[in-house]
């Protein structure tokens, strides 16, 4: 009995050290941390407006075609499959004018190379077409976009602004 | 022999009489006061860091800067006692550098700015670093943590659940 007493009181003396050193050694906590970055889609023309102009065509011939070039840049993340693709808002509705897009492709991605908009199918986001595709992950800029102005026949004198746009679509 | 017998015969008399003498006026009691070692930290709670879009393409996302948490400390230790600080899993093959500061409380030094860079091959921790060090006893709260996520190239996307874990221990 006595033998049982002795190594309780000493078992508590030993918890009573122990556990100051405890509270030493444990003092501690944690913090919740959330890191977030979101797939980002970005392009943005790099010049606010450009203007086109048809020259004078010689006698018995059509305007040669006007070419503009502009530039644009890219900031992309995302790990799905997407495409640029390119429309217009206000085309001309002279049927004798054809506007040829063609968009350099970025580091990795594919350029649909030169795409042709009529009066018939160019409008609004129904006429949009695909112009770079099989788009990486890129941060880019500098990516040149070239406007040709085309006369398939006698345009009628006008002065139009229209408004491009480029934005990303699901391949 | 016989007076040293009778003496203390009579000082063993006077302390069984004592007791009985005063009984009623007083009495006491060994309290046996016991302080253990203090040593909590708390932190006041989670967060998110986010990066986002960058204005224009060409640029990178700019830093997130969050400064919504404090911790708290309770410490009676005269010996000098410091926090470590030490962040989880990190995400794989990102370009990203997380970083901390803690600041110190009265008498204390901050370690300063700690930076965990998360672009490892292997996503282990990176490190424990000493955020606060010469702790002397003390009991103080809303000592500011800074947290910046800080990006060195294009991130991919991730949603990435993290913890700092922080230790209150001797030097």
């Amino acid at each position: 009995m006595r033998k049982i007493a002795l190594k309780i009181t000493c078992l508590a003396f030993c918890l009573l050290f122990v556990s100051g050193n405890l509270f030493a050694w444990w003092g501690g906590s944690a913090q919740a941390l959330l890191l977030r970055i979101d797939a980002v889609f970005l392009v943005l023309f790099e010049d606010a407006s450009v203007n086109i102009e048809l020259g004078t065509p010689v006698p018995g011939g059509l305007p040669p075609d006007a070419v503009v070039n502009t530039s644009y840049g890219i900031y992309y993340t995302s790990l799905s499959s997407y495409k640029l693709v390119v429309g217009f808002y206000d085309f001309p509705p002279d049927p004798n004018l054809q506007f040829i897009v063609n968009v350099e492709a970025p580091t990795g991605a594919v350029s649909a190379g030169n795409v042709v908009f009529t009066s018939a199918d160019a409008e609004g986001p129904a006429g949009e077409q695909a112009c770079v595709t099989s788009i990486d992950p890129v941060n880019e800029t500098g990516l040149q976009v070239t406007y040709t102005l085309h006369c398939t026949g006698v345009p009628a004198p006008m002065t139009q602004y229209m408004t491009v746009f480029i934005e990303f679509a699901v391949e | 022999m016989g007076k040293y017998a009778l003496k203390t015969a009579c000082v063993l008399g006077l302390l069984f009489i004592a007791p009985l003498v005063f009984a009623a006026d007083w009495t006491n009691l060994f309290v046996d006061i016991s302080v253990p070692s203090i040593c909590q930290i708390d932190v006041s709670g989670g967060l998110t860091l986010e990066l986002v879009a960058p204005a224009a393409p060409g640029l990178l996302p700019a830093d997130d800067v969050d400064t919504s948490t404090t911790y708290a400390i309770s410490s009676n230790n005269t010996a000098h006692y410091k926090i470590t600080g030490q962040v989880s899993t990190m995400p794989d093959d990102r370009p990203l550098q997380l970083k901390c500061t803690m600041a110190a409380p009265t008498g204390a030094t901050s370690g300063g700015e700690k930076t965990w860079d998360l672009n490892n091959d292997n996503g282990d921790p990176a490190g424990i670093f000493d955020m606060v060090t010469d702790i002397d006893a003390t009991v103080q709260s809303g000592m500011g943590i800074t947290w910046t996520l800080h990006c060195t190239a294009q991130p991919l996307p991730v949603w990435k659940n993290m913890t700092f874990t922080i230790q209150f221990i001797a030097q």
